[in-house]
């Protein structure tokens, strides 16, 4: 039995956790994210005191020239730069990285992967735990869980743990996703492995938790009584450039709608947990999933708009249209815009519409949660300007410019009761200081290292979201949605969205 | 990267006016350049006695600090000697952080004389309300002294840097004997670093069914040219004492500097020793820890383990040797903790209870060292 370190206690700075052996599969093919946050952890002394990075690709590389690769994109992406760091910070760093040639579908070289990492944990003296990482190609996954299970590397032994991070896209519809699930739990247990949702790592999606259930004032407000709606919004000012070929194969729904909007949504919407621990937190979130109406056949003309961005201007520089881009197909009927109003049958939020939209090519890039609440019920002041009344609106900025604004009513100073709306601001930034906050892939890497997974996606999360955008996606492919509108990139999408919301007298904030 | 010009000009103001003078700065303010301040977390009181030439640079450094924490300040600089006088002082501030601008306000008092005892009343009408209070008294709290009392029956917490204390010996003993607010010490904060590698250790599997048994510690610090900085070093221990039940035995003033502590430990008398480190290359302030040798093991060969911290290189080193271990080398990257960094931490963070708990052990230490 381990016996418990009681000098871990009340410890502010970091969480400790055990030496660890991570290794990325197909980490020459995407630089951006897990080495430079790997590095920004070394550099503010969070990783483990015993830690190896281990590259796995099919590239015939020396470990010196993936030490090279890794600088050059650490230079380029990560928050600390090593060449404006102390250049001993990124040799401390760069011994602890290594590389293993191999293919996907090799089963030899996984084995002698296998033998390289016991050999560093052995050489370093320290349990041979193991994080995998899949930041492959999608269409490796199964290949590499299979090998991982045949060359024996996913059972976890007395001398060390093992787990895997996979990352999104979890399939392309329940079905693919459902078989990859079984391929991952037939290799792996449901505790070994951690779906990355990088939205769930941002610091502001987290504080929807805080603002909701550290809180006293919001939660009794919080319901079908008081919200009128609530819209949630990603929207960015760039195009499909640089992968085209998967977004032409995804579009908005799977890319934006399966995972990022649900898993913002849920946190709007689920009940308070018994506790702020993985599975009970989950439990909620798949409880909303389940209560959300599904959008069946005609029902997705009405409660869907999509649309395609075309040519046009976004930061006074001029853009192309989609269907301009080099991968896409000239008659490509994937859509870049999607809106949709949902309802979540429960108590709670019976008769509320939730309103999702993502789309490129809209003028600015902001991720939000807004609550829209209804109107006081009798209206004391001039009659005439019920028109002008406009609910209190409470919005939660996900990105950029982090934090909350409530909009209500104020009495114009001077005689007579003008009003106007007027908002209270909360910015991260301004109140606490921070300088860039920290990356959503530093802190979910650290969870999965120290076993929590609360900010990761669950077998029956996933499947639940599939199972609510496979009709919106099949109906939309077979020509039951709505028409597929062009918008001009650099405006707010195309008129249906809008229409969605002005039926019932609504409109959607503007970002 | 943040920008550090800050806007500093203190303005002389009628003491009836600090408040009219304060709203009017912020509306020049928000004229100028829409430096608006748009959020307050909590109050700061600081007091101190130093010499009158020297509030300009604590004026500054106080800034420094609590430029990322947006709040209102309060410096109470007291001359004792002087003659009866209070004035006092305004001004803004704001810092931008990437596209966060962070503001902040201060109001300075220049107090002579006897009047020190009559400002508590202006200060406390002063204090933004309905947000915490941290008083933090740059010299050793006398709890007789009427303007602490009075002020930290305001406060929530009560701020001191022991990393100053002019004679550790009784101030320890006292610190722990007052009677005062939840106590933070910014020495325990800059320790936070070396808390965090000393638990991290024992995350090693091997070394971990060793720690109820330690065998003997020797911390080395960085010493000044007196030998003093090693308080620190003494609330590490003390922190270890209270987490891992060692009792305290007793002390001796090592020849070198430093001390020699025995604790009984697991059944056994255990050596911790707490010395200043020779030779350090660097230019670390004194007190900050140099390394830490540990040795464990029920029975000889004990295996002994040094962290050791390498400023050139920003790294801590971990070293095992002999049994239960073989020979390895680890380490990581590591940042020591300065003042401003502790107090900007302690600006936002909980209330670490820990820190009395250990500060008892250490007041033990200098207790038994008074006695002999």
């Amino acid at each position: 039995m381990t016996l418990e370190n009681p000098l871990r206690e009340g410890l502010r700075m970091r969480r400790p956790m055990e030496p660890v052996s991570i290794v990325i599969f197909g980490a020459t093919g995407d630089l951006t994210a897990r080495i430079p946050a790997l590095f920004t952890l070394a550099q503010e002394g969070k990783l483990p005191a015993a830690y190896n990075i281990v590259g796995y690709t099919r590239r015939d590389w020396s470990d010196d020239y993936f030490r090279e690769q890794m600088y050059e994109a650490v230079s380029e992406f990560s928050r600390h730069d090593p060449g404006v760091a102390d250049e001993a910070l990124w040799r401390g760093f760069a011994d602890n990285l290594t590389y293993v040639q191999g293919n996907f579908d090799d089963l030899e070289r996984y084995r002698a992967l296998d033998e390289a990492l016991t050999e560093l944990a052995g050489g370093q003296n320290m349990p041979d735990n193991r994080l995998y990482y899949l930041a492959a190609p999608p269409g490796w996954y199964e290949t590499i869980i299979t090998h991982l299970g045949e060359a024996g590397m996913a059972a976890q032994e007395d001398n060390g743990w093992r787990r895997i991070i996979v990352e999104k896209p979890f399939g392309h519809d329940l079905a693919s996703a459902h078989a990859l699930n079984d391929t991952l739990n037939a290799v792996f247990s449901e505790e070994q492995v951690f779906r990355i949702d990088h939205y769930l790592g941002k610091e502001t999606v987290q504080n929807i938790l805080v603002v909701r259930f550290a809180n006293a004032i919001f939660e009794p407000i919080w319901n079908h009584r008081y919200v009128d709606h609530v819209q949630i919004s990603v929207v960015e000012p760039g195009g499909a450039e640089g992968r085209e070929e998967f977004y032409d194969q995804a579009g908005v729904i799977r890319d934006i709608f399966q995972n990022h909007l649900f898993q913002v949504m849920t946190l709007i919407a689920m009940e308070p947990p018994v506790a702020f621990e993985a599975d009970a937190i989950r439990d909620e979130k798949v409880k909303v999933l389940r209560a959300i109406r599904p959008i069946n056949g005609e029902d997705v003309a009405q409660l869907t708009a999509r649309g395609q961005y075309t040519a046009g201007t976004i930061d006074g520089e001029a853009v192309p249209g989609y269907r301009e881009l080099d991968e896409v197909p000239d008659d490509s009927q994937t859509a870049t815009y999607g809106a949709v109003k949902w309802y979540v049958d429960n108590w709670r939020w019976q008769g509320v519409p939730f309103y999702l939209r993502s789309g490129k090519r809209l003028p600015t890039r902001v991720t939000e949660a807004s609550i829209h609440f209804k109107r006081p019920p009798h209206l004391l002041f001039d009659e005439r300007q019920v028109e002008n009344q406009r609910p209190n609106v409470l919005a939660l900025r996900i990105q950029p410019d982090e934090g909350i604004t409530l909009r209500f009513e104020s009495k114009l100073p001077g005689q007579g009761l003008e009003r106007r709306a007027v908002t209270m601001d909360f910015r991260y930034g301004t109140s606490f200081g921070i300088a860039t906050p920290p990356d959503a892939y530093e802190r979910l890497l650290l969870d999965a290292i120290v076993g929590d997974a609360t900010l990761f996606a669950r077998r029956d999360e996933i499947e639940w979201a599939w199972r609510l955008v496979d009709p919106v996606l099949a109906a939309w492919r077979d020509g039951e949605g709505p028409p597929m509108e062009m918008y001009e990139a650099g405006t707010w999408g195309p008129e249906g969205a809008n229409e969605l919301l002005a039926r019932t007298g609504r409109r959607w904030r503007r970002l | 990267m943040a920008d550090t010009s800050l806007r500093t000009d203190l303005r002389k103001v009628d003491l009836s006016a600090i408040r009219d003078e304060l709203r009017r700065l912020w509306a020049s303010e928000a004229l100028r350049d829409e430096a608006v301040m748009r959020a307050r977390t909590h109050n700061l009181v600081v007091y101190t006695d130093v010499r009158r030439h020297h509030v300009d640079d604590i004026v500054q450094f106080i800034i420094e600090i609590t430029s990322a924490r947006p709040g209102r300040v309060i410096l109470i600089h007291c001359d004792l000697e002087a003659e009866d006088r209070v004035e006092g002082w305004v001004t803004v501030y704001c810092q931008q952080q990437n596209q966060a601008q962070v503001c902040g306000e201060m109001v300075v008092f220049d107090v002579g004389g006897r009047l020190g005892d009559e400002i508590h009343s202006t200060v406390v009408s002063l204090l933004a309300p309905d947000l915490p209070v941290y008083l933090w008294w740059m010299q050793r709290p006398e709890p007789d002294d009427h303007l602490f009392e009075t002020l930290s029956a305001e406060a929530a917490r009560l701020i001191v840097d022991s990393d100053f204390f002019p004679a550790p010996r009784h101030d320890f003993p006292a610190l722990a004997d007052l009677d005062a607010p939840p106590l933070v010490d910014l020495a325990w904060g800059k320790l936070a670093p070396w808390r965090d590698a000393v638990a991290q250790f024992w995350e090693i599997p091997e070394l971990r069914e060793h720690l109820p048994c330690v065998q003997g510690m020797e911390i080395r610090y960085h010493a000044d040219r007196l030998l003093t900085g090693d308080t620190r070093a003494l609330l590490l221990v003390g922190w270890m004492a209270d987490r891992l039940g060692w009792e305290f035995l007793h002390a001796e003033r090592s020849p070198e500097g430093g001390y020699g502590t025995r604790w009984m430990i697991a059944g056994c008398e255990a050596g911790i020793d707490v010395l200043p480190a020779a030779g350090v290359e660097g230019d670390l302030p004194p007190g900050e820890i140099a390394s830490i040798q540990i040795t464990v093991g029920e029975e000889p060969p004990f295996s002994t383990s040094r962290i050791e911290f390498i400023p050139q290189r920003h790294w801590l080193s971990i070293a095992l040797h002999g049994e239960p271990t073989e020979a390895a080398m680890r380490g990581y990257t590591f940042h020591p903790v300065d003042a401003r960094r502790a107090l900007a931490e302690e600006l936002v963070s909980g209330y670490d209870s820990l820190y009395p708990k250990a500060l008892r052990q250490v007041a033990a230490v200098f207790r038994s060292l008074n006695r002999s």
